[in-house]
């Protein structure tokens, strides 16, 4: 049995990859599973031993355990980070080390491709206008939406970042 | 099967499946990426007389693979016997099992009370690795399992019968894999990728 705390932060270090030897696939189809994972392994989703709820809708309030989960979400301290700022650092950063091993400016074409390719009813709206509309008086989380939703708006926030609007 | 041949049906496979959920029918809908997975391997292992390349995934899109009841028996159509995990570990699946679907339930009686509980599906991987059903993310499941918050706790595992029964006969196409000769070309290749 492998170490059990062993983590994998993104596909490429996983024993899966080495084991199919996917090192050595740097095309299309490789760039986008590793985009694809790195999206996912980013989320709440991901599970380790350390993965919080991070949510107290769901949180039984009779209780004093329940209570003090309640008004730690409500009241998570100054130093707090949220999530999601977290999130889209990471990204950002496995972004940018996807490039650097794709290749500048074949990663560049091929993430803004793939946003502005994102099939939406109407040709003329954007993928994130599309996901925003899609979720707007539904506020019930749903995990595919979710997943989109961060894949397409940080594709905008890495273009952001370099000075690009797409 | 050589380790090229391998790398090929798997990466194949795999982005066919992913992109199930980038573009999605239903994009508040569940996601079904393992669900195409292991059909896209078994149509590329078996190509002759498989229902597989029939089977409509729209249902579990629509209403979620959650359901315990339903997923049972959807997965007794195939064939599979479905072992309930008698200890909270992996220790008890054989090569037999890889590749194969396991479920794991989440449930906190205080921090998830108002959920109730939750079943998720990961793929087994060997080695106590598992892969979540989104097909993002590796774990281990001895360290995912001390999760004091989501307490997941394993519910069963399934195993592929290779009795020769054609279940899900119709015309000339059938489940595969399902008989002897299916389990050495099935076991060639999750031998190759879960060492």
């Amino acid at each position: 049995m492998g170490s059990s705390t062993e983590e994998f932060p993104t596909i490429d270090t996983t024993h899966l990859w080495s084991t199919l030897k996917m090192e050595d696939e740097l095309d299309d189809d490789a760039l986008l599973i590793e985009l694809h994972c790195l999206i996912h392994c980013t989320s709440k989703l991901r599970f380790t031993r350390h993965t919080t709820i991070g949510d107290s809708q769901y949180t039984d309030e009779t209780v004093e355990e329940g209570q003090a989960y309640i008004k730690k979400q409500n009241h998570p301290g100054h130093n707090f980070v949220h999530p999601h700022t977290t999130r889209v650092d990471t990204i950002i950063a496995g972004y940018n080390s996807l490039a650097t091993k794709y290749g500048q400016a074949h990663f560049d074409i091929f993430l803004k491709n793939l946003y502005t390719s994102y099939p939406t009813p109407d040709p003329t709206t954007s993928a994130m206008t599309y996901l925003t509309q899609l979720n707007e008086g539904r506020p019930k989380f749903h995990v595919k939406w979710a997943y989109i939703y961060d894949f397409m708006s940080t594709i905008i926030e890495y273009f952001d970042r370099r000075g690009v609007t797409l | 099967m050589t380790p090229e041949e391998r790398r090929a049906i798997f990466k194949s496979a795999f982005v066919k499946a992913l992109k199930k959920d980038l573009y999605p029918r239903y994009v508040n809908g569940s996601n079904i990426a393992l669900n195409h997975l292991l059909m896209n391997i078994s149509l590329s292992l078996f190509p002759e007389n498989n229902i597989n390349s029939e089977l409509d995934m729209e249902q579990y899109e629509l209403t979620g693979a959650v359901i315990q009841r339903s997923n049972k028996h959807d997965i007794r159509q195939t064939g599979a016997k479905i072992h309930t995990f008698k200890e909270q570990s992996l220790d008890a699946l054989t090569t037999s099992a890889y590749g194969m679907p396991l479920y794991v339930i989440l449930e906190n009686p205080i921090l998830l009370r108002k959920l109730g509980s939750k079943i998720m599906t990961f793929m087994y991987l060997g080695d106590d690795l598992i892969m979540d059903s989104f097909l993002g993310t590796v774990v281990h499941w001895e360290n995912m399992k001390l999760n004091s918050e989501w307490k997941p706790r394993l519910l069963f595992w399934t195993e592929l019968p290779f009795d020769g029964v054609k279940r899900m006969h119709v015309e000339n196409k059938w489940f595969r894999p399902f008989d002897s000769a299916d389990k050495i070309i099935w076991d060639d290749f999750w031998g190759g990728i879960c060492l």
